[in-house]
C-alpha cells in the first residue's frame, strides 16, 4: 500500500471517528424536548468537540502506521491546530445553549446556587480546556519547563475528558438511548488504551532495552553528541534522517522525554552504536545533557519520523538546514558516503556565524569523500568573507542550483522561519510540492 | 509533509465539521407546530 494510500485510510478513519457521535445522535431517539435550531446545533457542537479531544490523544499516541504515512511533526502540528478547533467548537457549545435561554450562571459558575453536578462538571471541563490550550500555546512564553508542561498537559486532557463524559452523561437526553452510550463507551475505552499503550505498556516494554552512554563531546554551535550502545540487546537500525524520543532518568516512566534526530549513519548492525547531536536550549539540553557521562543508561523510543531519503528516491538531492537541523541531514550524507551513493547533493547550510557551524570540518570531510557541494550563509560572517550572508533565500538558491534542480528531491529542517521561507521560496522556482520534505524540529 | 497542507487540511476539515453539525439540527430539530 502506497504512502498516499495509508493516509487517505486513516484520514478516513479519523472523519469516520469525529463524526461518529453526530450520525448516531441523528438516528437516536432523545427522551426530552428539543432546544430548537440553535440549541441543537450548540449539541452538535459538544459532540463533535468532544470527539476531536478523544482523539487528540491517538495523535500523538506514536502508533507507526499512522504516523509514517504522514510525518511525526506533521501529525503534531495537526494536533496542536485541532486542540484549537476543539476548544473554538466547544466554547461555542454553551453560548449557542445560553443565547437559547439556560441560564448562564448556572451553567458557568460552579460555584451559583443554581449549579448542580452536570452544570459544574461542563464549567469545569470548559475551564480546565482553556488553560489546557492556553498553556500550549504560551508555553514559551510563559517560561514552563518542558517536562512540567508535559506533565500538566496530560492531566489537563485527562481531566477534561472525565468531567466531559460526566457531563454528557448525566444530562442524559441523547446519551439516554443505549447507542449513544455505547458510542461514548468506544470513546472511553479507546482513549484509556492509548494511554495505557503510551503511559504503560511502552515504558515496560523499554525497560530492559537500555543504552549506555559511551561518549558525551561537545561540538561546535553550543551543541553535544551523545554516542550510545545497546546494553543486552539488538538496539536498532534506522533510516538516515530519522529520530528517537530520548528518556533520561532513573526509570522510563519519569517524566519528560525528548525528539532528537539521529546523527550518525543509518544502516546500523545490530548491537550497533547510535549517536543523537543536541543542541543547548536550557533546562533538559542545557543541564541534563551535559551531565551526562559514559556508563550511564538511557532509554529510546523510536526509531520515528518519515523525513528520510530512503523514502525519496532522485537523481540528487538539495538539502536545506539551519542551526541543529543540519543532524537528521549530516546522517544522511554520512549514509549516502558508507554506501557509497555517487549522486549529487547540495546543502545549503544557515548558521548565525562561523563559528556555530555544528559539523563544520566532518562536512568538507564528507565533500571529499562524496559529491557534496556545501554552501554556507552566515548572517554574522567573519571578516573577509566571500561566501554567502544574510538569510537562504530563493536568489541564493537560484546561484547555485544545477540545471535539473526542479528533478531533485529537497529536505529542509530547521527553524520555523527557515521553514517557511524555503516553503515559499521552492514553489516559486517551480520545484514541485511533492519534492519538498520537511522537518521542523521545534514540533514540541 | 508540507505544513501549508496540514493547515490546509485543518481549515478545510473546520469548515466540514460545521456544515455537518448544520445538518445535525437540521435533522433533529422538530418542525415548528
Amino acid at each position: 500500500m502506497t504512502w498516499i494510500v495509508r493516509g487517505m485510510v486513516w484520514f478516513g478513519l479519523y472523519m469516520f471517528l469525529i463524526l461518529l457521535p453526530l450520525a448516531t445522535a441523528a438516528i437516536a431517539s432523545p427522551s426530552r424536548v428539543s432546544p430548537g435550531l440553535l440549541g441543537e446545533i450548540g449539541v452538535g457542537l459538544g459532540f463533535v468537540g468532544l470527539a476531536l479531544m478523544c482523539l487528540e490523544f491517538a495523535l500523538i499516541s506514536r502508533i507507526k502506521a499512522a504516523a509514517q504515512a504522514f510525518g511525526e511533526d506533521s501529525l503534531q502540528l495537526f494536533h496542536n491546530l485541532m486542540g484549537t478547533v476543539a476548544l473554538l467548537l466547544l466554547l461555542a457549545h454553551p453560548i449557542l445553549l445560553i443565547v437559547t435561554g439556560y441560564p448562564a450562571n448556572c451553567w458557568l459558575n460552579p460555584f451559583a446556587s443554581c449549579a448542580n453536578a452536570i452544570t459544574r462538571a461542563a464549567a469545569l471541563a470548559l475551564y480546565a480546556l482553556i488553560l489546557l490550550v492556553g498553556l500550549s500555546v504560551w508555553r514559551k512564553k510563559l517560561n514552563i519547563k518542558y517536562e512540567l508542561w508535559q506533565v500538566t498537559h496530560g492531566l489537563f486532557a485527562l481531566f477534561v475528558l472525565i468531567a466531559a463524559m460526566v457531563h454528557i452523561n448525566a444530562i442524559g437526553r441523547y446519551t439516554s438511548t443505549p447507542i449513544m452510550r455505547a458510542v461514548w463507551l468506544v470513546y472511553a475505552i479507546l482513549v484509556a488504551g492509548l494511554l495505557l499503550y503510551y503511559k504503560i505498556l511502552l515504558p515496560i516494554l523499554s525497560w530492559n532495552k537500555t543504552w549506555e552512554v559511551v561518549e558525551n563531546r561537545e561540538e561546535r554551535g553550543d551543541a553535544r553528541t551523545l554516542l550510545l550502545r545497546p546494553v543486552d540487546h539488538k538496539g536498532y537500525s534506522f533510516e538516515p534522517g530519522q529520530f528517537a524520543w530520548l528518556k533520561t532518568g532513573r526509570t522510563p516512566f519519569g517524566l519528560g522525554q525528548h525528539p532528537i534526530s539521529m546523527s550518525s549513519p543509518g544502516d546500523v548492525e545490530p548491537g550497533g552504536e547510535v549517536a543523537f547531536t543536541i543542541k543547548n536550549l536550557g533546562d533538559w539540553s542545557g543541564e541534563e545533557v551535559p551531565a551526562l557521562k559514559p556508563g550511564d543508561r538511557i532509554w529510546l523510543d523510536g526509531p520515528h519520523g518519515v523525513f528520510s531519503m530512503d523514502r525519496e528516491q532522485a537523481m540528487g538531492y538539495v538539502f536545506i538546514g539551519g542551526g541543529i537541523g543540519i543532524t537528521p541531514l549530516y546522517s544522511m550524507l554520512q549514509t549516502m558516503v558508507d554506501r557509497e551513493d555517487v549522486r549529487p547533493v547540495l546543502l545549503f547550510y544557515g548558521s548565525e556565524d562561523w563559528e556555530d557551524l555544528t559539523f563544520r570540518e566532518e562536512l568538507d570531510e564528507l565533500s571529499n569523500q562524496m559529491n557534496l557541494k556545501v554552501i554556507y550563509v552566515l548572517d554574522n560572517p567573519p571578516e573577509g568573507w566571500e561566501g554567502e550572508t544574510g538569510y537562504v533565500t530563493a536568489d541564493v538558491l537560484r546561484r547555485y542550483l544545477p540545471k535539473q534542480y526542479k528533478r531533485f528531491i529537497y529536505f529542509i529542517c530547521g527553524p520555523d522561519p527557515l521553514m517557511d521561507a524555503m516553503e515559499e521560496a521552492l514553489p516559486q522556482l517551480g520545484v514541485p510540492r511533492e519534492n519538498v520534505q520537511t522537518e521542523r524540529f521545534a514540533m514540541v | 509533509m508540507h505544513h501549508l497542507i496540514v493547515k490546509g487540511v485543518v481549515v478545510g476539515l473546520t469548515i466540514l465539521l460545521i456544515v455537518a453539525v448544520v445538518v445535525f439540527a437540521l435533522i433533529v430539530t422538530p418542525p415548528p407546530v
